[in-house]
């Protein structure tokens, strides 16, 4: 079997994140704010 | 007590008390929520706005203390849909990775390449000293901004 110039098969792509990144506008997980959202907290013992 | 803040141009009126974080009210109360509250006491940078032109670890300000201050975010380097020479600069040089980090780099670059414009990688590194990016993507956004500074 003929060996795969990597040429070939490597593609040099643009990030398709990273404009809206670096305007801040990317909503992560923790930027995410919905109506009626509820949230929660882990409350550890203070004893053992 | 509200407070009024002027944020990227505009009076916000906030409800939180004097000695909530400016981060909180930004993210939470206005969804300016490009800055990032990662480490929470000034170790990180992610949190970095200009107060007054200057760059300033947002977890570490209380609202109280900035009332008369004029506050510029990350939303704010856009002109017009276009983004900033730095911001394009960093786009270019394909830079940007999980991105956590970028909303202080920044903020920091453009108060420190505002006062230094021909700034050289030592200098730029020096004034990143404050910014964590944990994908340690330090030596693109190095080469980024010197590539910027050298055009200037």
């Amino acid at each position: 079997m003929p060996r795969l110039d990597p040429s070939t098969v490597t593609m040099n792509l643009p990030r398709r994140d990273a404009h809206d990144k670096l305007l801040g506008r990317t909503r992560y997980t923790i930027d995410r704010a919905l109506p009626r959202m509820l949230h929660a907290a882990i409350l550890r013992s203070g004893l053992a | 007590m509200p407070t009024t803040l002027t944020i990227n141009g505009e009076q916000r009126v906030s409800s939180g008390g004097s000695m909530t974080p400016l981060i909180d009210v930004l993210r939470d109360e206005f969804f300016l929520t490009g800055a990032k509250a990662v480490c929470r006491e000034g170790f990180c940078g992610a949190c970095t706005v200009h107060i007054d032109g200057q760059p300033v670890v947002s977890c570490l300000v209380p609202i109280g203390t900035v009332g008369d201050r004029e506050i510029r975010t990350v939303e704010s380097l856009v002109t017009a849909g276009e983004p900033s020479r730095l911001q394009q600069v960093m786009e270019e040089h394909d830079v940007v990775q999980c991105g956590m980090c970028f909303p202080g780099i920044l903020m920091v670059l453009t108060g420190f390449l505002s006062e230094h414009p021909r700034a050289g990688r030592d200098e730029i590194k020096a004034a990143l000293a404050g910014n964590i990016c944990r994908c340690t993507g330090y030596e693109r956004l190095v080469d980024a901004a010197a590539e910027l500074a050298s055009r200037s």
